[in-house]
């Protein structure tokens, strides 16, 4: 059988061939092998330089002074680090954190721990196109709030919060601001030298690099303080602990670099393919655009099918390997929380799906998801009963235009 | 989730899907939305025995494929045979998981709503 066609970016990316290569420098006994932390000899030191170009490679993507990229395992230890490091450095002053319901589950679960700590949290419920708005985190801060935690772009909805706004509201009422940019960074512009944010979670394997290694923003003016979460060697600061993988610090480097080069034209090519994409789908009827049409990241589009179950649409479109709005098609079919938050009713929801394309989508694997998600919804809903219309099924097209 | 040979040739090339029902024929359903399951049956009996029979399925691969399986077990069958299904021998036949044996559950009530009216 022929692999799949691959449209599930937003959950991982391959490494990029210019990162590979880098990387695979820095591991064998000709490569630049040794423990960046080896002062003692040039290997080491050598080691050093190599995780300082990346270090300053990824602060330039996102417009962020080196010094405040601090080495983790990735988005998921960024946002535990940056949420319970400041819950716990901060908590004789407040032990309140402000939230959203659509936030990753790394977000979510590091908050539910705290809350067993004993921190309140407040989950904000953003708007049925996803947005949070400003005034909703105004109003949700209170004298005891110590972090407001929102994410750039959302993983199963692509939107784009207003960033920028929040964080001003946050500078206003001097509480700390926290934002998980694991989709956004690479995809959408981002200036830490003029955003009001305090710190920012970053993922290597959504932007070409390698998995298991991220990168926490820490800003330093001003000040953000954390306690650290993983201790012994006082590494990066003493944040996080751990001899650093040069081979993934450098794969994380070259990757953003490769980034920040082609971010605008690879934004609009994607943002082209996307549109294309929704109008080949749209013409079903039937078909919503979840999350706001205009505010979103380039290749990210979850669309919901009337009139189709979510399992077997699945299945029915499995030439393309992409996401359900289900959180899977295990045994509960738990549809998506995210979509659940926007109001979408649990049958909705499920019959979801999240496509995502990145850097090796072409034109061709568009036409063709056009063409097998197309056949596939209107062979589904011809076989499938509509419960408005006994005893004669017929198929309803409601069509509902909202062009992303 | 996996789906044995069966369930994908069913899904893939469902038989008997009906069309609009007869007004002498027997028609009944079962499920909702809300649960994930609906299945509709159309069946046309004669004395009491079913000729023809076809169904509406909205659901998971395996609903379609129990729905479209059992339009090619039902003809000749009496109307009394089908009040209850062997549940067993149907995840058998199709390899259903047993978390899946609700769309046998659906699929009999559907049976049960159609023939209901000619068993008085």
């Amino acid at each position: 059988m022929k692999p799949p066609i691959y449209m599930d970016y937003a959950a991982t990316t391959p490494v990029d061939p210019r990162v590979a290569e880098k990387m695979a420098a820095c591991l064998t006994t000709d490569g630049v092998f040794a423990n960046p932390a080896s002062g003692s000899h040039v290997l080491g030191r050598t080691a050093r330089g190599y995780v300082e170009t990346a270090r300053r490679q990824v602060a330039r993507l996102v417009g962020a002074t080196p010094r405040d990229i601090v080495w983790t395992s990735g988005a998921t230890e960024s946002d535990n680090l940056a949420i319970k490091g400041v819950a716990h450095f901060y908590a004789e002053q407040g032990r309140h954190i402000v939230t959203s319901r659509t936030e990753h589950k790394a977000v979510l679960d590091t908050c539910a721990q705290l809350q067993r700590e004993g921190f309140e949290v407040t989950y904000l419920v953003p708007g049925d196109d996803g947005i949070v708005s400003p005034e909703q985190v105004a109003g949700a801060i209170r004298k005891d709030t110590v972090l407001v935690s929102i994410m750039h772009v959302n993983n199963e909805i692509g939107v784009i919060q207003d960033i920028e706004a929040i964080g001003r509201v946050c500078r206003e009422r001097e509480v700390l601001f926290h934002v998980d940019a694991a989709q956004s960074a690479g995809k959408v512009p981002i200036d830490l030298d003029a955003m009001p944010v305090d710190l920012m979670s970053f993922s290597a394997h959504k932007v070409y690099g390698p998995k298991g290694i991220g990168a926490l923003y820490v800003c330093s003016e001003p000040c953000a303080h954390l306690e650290p979460i993983i201790h012994g060697g006082g590494h990066e600061r003493g944040l996080r602990s751990g001899t650093l993988p040069t081979h993934q610090i450098v794969g994380m480097g070259e990757a953003f670099r490769v980034a920040a080069e082609e971010l605008e034209a690879e934004a609009a090519r994607l943002t082209a393919l996307r549109q294309r994409l929704w109008d080949g789908i749209s013409v079903l009827g039937g078909v919503r655009c979840n999350g706001h049409p205009a505010k979103r990241a380039p290749g990210l589009l979850n669309v919901c099918f009337e009139g189709v179950e979510g399992e077997s649409l699945l299945f029915a479109v499995r030439e393309l390997a992409l996401s359900s709005g289900s959180a899977c098609t295990s045994a509960s079919r738990e549809a998506s929380y995210v979509l659940r938050a926007l109001g979408r009713p649990d049958h909705l929801a499920q019959s979801s799906l999240r496509i995502s394309l990145g850097r090796f989508s072409t034109r061709a694997e568009v036409d063709r998801a056009i063409e097998v998600i197309n056949a596939q919804v209107r062979r589904l809903r011809q076989i499938a009963v509509c419960p408005e219309s006994s005893p004669v099924a017929t198929v309803r097209d409601t069509v509902k235009k909202d062009s992303p | 989730m996996n789906y044995s040979d069966i369930v994908i040739d069913h899904f893939e090339s469902p038989r008997n899907v009906a069309g609009p029902c007869s007004a002498d024929a027997l028609n009944g359903r079962a499920g909702s939305r809300a649960a994930g399951t609906l299945v509709e049956f159309c069946l046309e009996v004669d004395k009491g025995v079913i000729g023809h029979a076809g169904f509406r399925a909205w659901g998971c691969p395996h609903t379609i494929a129990v729905a479209s399986w059992l339009t090619e077990q039902l003809p000749g069958k009496h109307v009394d045979e089908v009040q209850s299904l062997d549940l067993d021998h149907i995840a058998a036949q199709l390899g259903l998981p047993t978390e899946k044996w609700h769309c046998v559950l659906t699929a009999e009530d559907a049976l049960r709503d159609a023939t209901r009216r000619s068993l008085g």
